[in-house]
């Protein structure tokens, strides 16, 4: 039975200037879920992802096209956006779950349970504004976890919090889908819509360019990001080229604009897409002098890596003199194609995004 | 072409399409009008977590300018001719409909930047944002009616008799006009930001431009008499005004306030129609 069908789904928006162009979010999106199916959603940064969800939702209107959806549908907020500081944790569960569109007799029903997920029982009644960012986002993630909506869509909800947040919010989305209910999961986290998605879109410029079995989606997605250089809008850095094989990766990139010829101080760091840093290659690290003979160079920079398959996200340092002309961060993304040595899945909070050659013997 | 045959039954369905009818548009406000409580609650639990604060600060504004005002008056040796009440009463009165008008937008104003987030991430009726706060004012201006009574009893006028057709009136002129205001104060501002500092000072400037230190019957240029007359928040003070025995309005003059204020909230209604469209692309 399908629960959400898209036909021909198009958000385009006008840009000011003086060419007047038009940037198409989303391109003609046609696609079915049915009901109690988990679909991945992935795609670059800009592919569309969060637009496409944002028209489900009803956030913004869709410019072509229709859609129907059948049953309650909620998304979920960005950590804390629906909160108010002044108001108690206790308030704002109701605040948050109202703007969701739940109403306040079944939030009441639920809120004991909403309170233990979150862990935050002590400071329940105490204003928002003192609680840290991780309580916030398992207040707010709580609140969405006990909604009983029939359709969810999750907006890169593992991108924030620390592990053991992380692997509770995996456990309670796997609930969702044994409860049979529908998922629609944005992600840059490959392994996790491995796990949970049978299913997965692939998003590329506003076009849906590939809807079918997860791993092959995922296959796609790597061959796209490896082919295309990242378009890094930068004064100092331009033409970034990626290439990532299962043990090796290359970096290039030129630079302009250079405001003296004095020795480059680079810095070139891999981290997982949660922002915890990996490698870190500096040209200072192996005393290697790079001087440009005018204001460009030409970089090239090779690695080994021993990282698990999956999406992780490059920053570039450019330094001269001691002084930093531009920090980079998360300029590109690098992706390790998939593949099976020890007969893992996933690069997570548990297992790590890093292998080694290891044995395990009785003795 | 599309059909239901493979939709579950019993559930509602959600049609997603370029444009919202607005019969659609009036069954979400309803559909969702918990969402406008918790709204409401929102800021009264904010403003009165300490109750006393709260309510200073509600009629604040109001109070300093009356006395401002008085003051002003008393040096200035100017003498006003108001009808047939106490100037303190025809004030006061004045003061309580310009502080509801001017507050409800600015809040609604407001209530766009405020709820950026959550404009942006979930779906709700956007015409919550003007209603909102507009009924949360509603509350100061019960206040201000309060003191408005006290005022007018210290300086003995009674509440006349007819004020229980007089008052719903007042409201409703006040209510109806505020929201089609609002509603186009703040569809200006999603526009163009820019608007955010111009609506302030035109606020202000009503403050001099309403009769409420002065009466339309002390001008001597018909025109601008006309012009003073015509607006449905004068009309709103001064049935407010009658209901402490000033004297009533003509039915003429109230039927054109009347159909005025349904004017005012029927473009103002249009008019975010056809800016809430965009308003999540735009914040």
């Amino acid at each position: 039975m399908s629960v959400v069908k898209v036909i021909g789904l198009g958000k385009t928006y006008l840009l000011k200037g003086k060419d007047k162009s038009v940037l198409h979010a989303v391109k003609n999106a046609t696609f079915e879920l049915n009901e109690g199916e988990s679909v991945g959603i992935i795609g670059r940064n800009g592919a569309g992802k969060s637009t496409l969800l944002k028209l489900l939702a009803g956030v913004t209107l869709p410019t072509s096209g229709e859609a129907f959806i059948t049953g309650s549908f909620s998304s979920l907020l960005e950590v804390g956006t629906g909160f108010h500081p002044d108001l108690s944790g206790r308030d704002n569960i109701f605040l948050n779950a109202s703007i969701l569109g739940v109403s306040k007799h079944e939030t009441s029903l639920e809120l004991a349970n909403i309170i233990a997920f979150s862990g935050v029982e002590k400071f329940i009644d105490q204003p928002i504004r003192t609680y840290s960012s991780g309580m916030k986002l398992r207040l707010a993630f709580a609140i969405i976890a006990h909604l009983k909506t029939d359709i969810i869509a999750l907006d890169e909800v593992l991108a924030v919090g620390d592990s053991m947040f992380q692997i509770k919010c995996m456990e309670r989305i796997f609930e969702f889908k044994k409860q049979g209910r529908t998922i629609l999961f944005v992600s840059h986290n490959l392994s996790a819509i491995n796990k949970l998605c049978e299913r997965t879109l692939v998003l590329e410029s506003g076009s849906i360019v590939f809807d079918g079995p997860t791993d092959e989606a995922l296959k796609l997605y790597a061959d796209l990001t490896n082919s295309q250089s990242g378009q890094v809008v930068s004064k100092y850095l331009t033409d970034l080229e990626i290439g990532g094989t299962k043990s090796e990766g290359t970096v290039l990139f030129s630079l302009k604009n250079l405001p003296t010829n004095a020795a480059l101080d680079l810095g070139i760091n891999i981290g997982t897409s949660d922002g915890i840093s990996l490698y870190h290659f500096s040209n200072r690290f192996i005393n290697c002098d790079i001087t440009p003979e005018d204001s460009t160079a030409k970089i090239e920079v090779k690695f080994e890596h021993q990282l698990k398959p999956g999406n992780y996200s490059i920053s570039i340092y450019i330094g001269q003199n001691e002084q930093q002309l531009e920090w980079l961060s998360n300029a590109a993304s690098f992706l390790v194609p998939a593949f099976n040595p020890h007969g893992f899945h996933n690069p997570d909070s548990i297992q790590g995004p890093i292998i080694s050659n290891f044995s395990i013997s009785q003795s | 072409m599309l059909t239901f045959d493979s939709m579950p039954a019993n559930k509602p369905v959600r049609h997603i399409t370029p444009n919202q009818s607005f019969s659609n548009w009036l069954l979400q406000l309803n559909e969702r009008r918990e969402t406008l409580l918790f709204f409401i609650w929102k800021d009264l639990k904010v403003q009165y977590s300490k109750p006393i604060f709260g309510l200073i600060w509600s009629i604040f504004q109001p109070l300093v300018y009356f006395g401002i005002i008085l003051l002003v008056m008393q040096f200035s040796g100017r003498q006003t001719a108001t009808t047939g009440m106490p100037f303190e009463v025809y004030l006061i009165a004045g003061l309580a409909v310009w502080n509801f008008c001017t507050s409800a937008i600015l809040g609604s104003i407001n209530s766009i930047q405020s709820n950026a987030g959550i404009i942006s991430k979930s779906f709700f009726p956007r015409f919550y944002l003007v209603l909102a706060p507009m009924l949360k004012s509603s509350i100061d201006l019960l206040i201000m009616l309060l003191i408005t009574a006290g005022v007018a009893a210290w300086y003995g006028q009674q509440m006349v008799l007819q004020s229980i057709s007089l008052l719903p009136t007042m409201l409703f002129l006040l209510w109806i006009t505020t929201m089609g205001w609002a509603a186009i104060a703040t569809s200006a501002t999603i526009m163009n930001r820019h608007f955010r500092h111009a609506i302030p000072v035109l606020l202000y400037a009503m403050l001099f431009a309403l009769p409420i230190f002065y009466s339309a019957s002390e001008m001597d240029n018909s025109l601008l008499k006309t012009i003073y007359t015509l607006n449905p928040i004068s009309g709103s003070m001064d049935f407010l005004r009658a209901s402490f025995g000033a004297a009533t309005p003509t039915l003429n003059t109230t039927i054109f306030w009347l159909l005025q204020s349904l004017a005012w909230s029927a473009i103002g209604v249009l008019f975010f129609r056809k800016v809430e469209k965009s308003l999540s692309d735009r914040i």
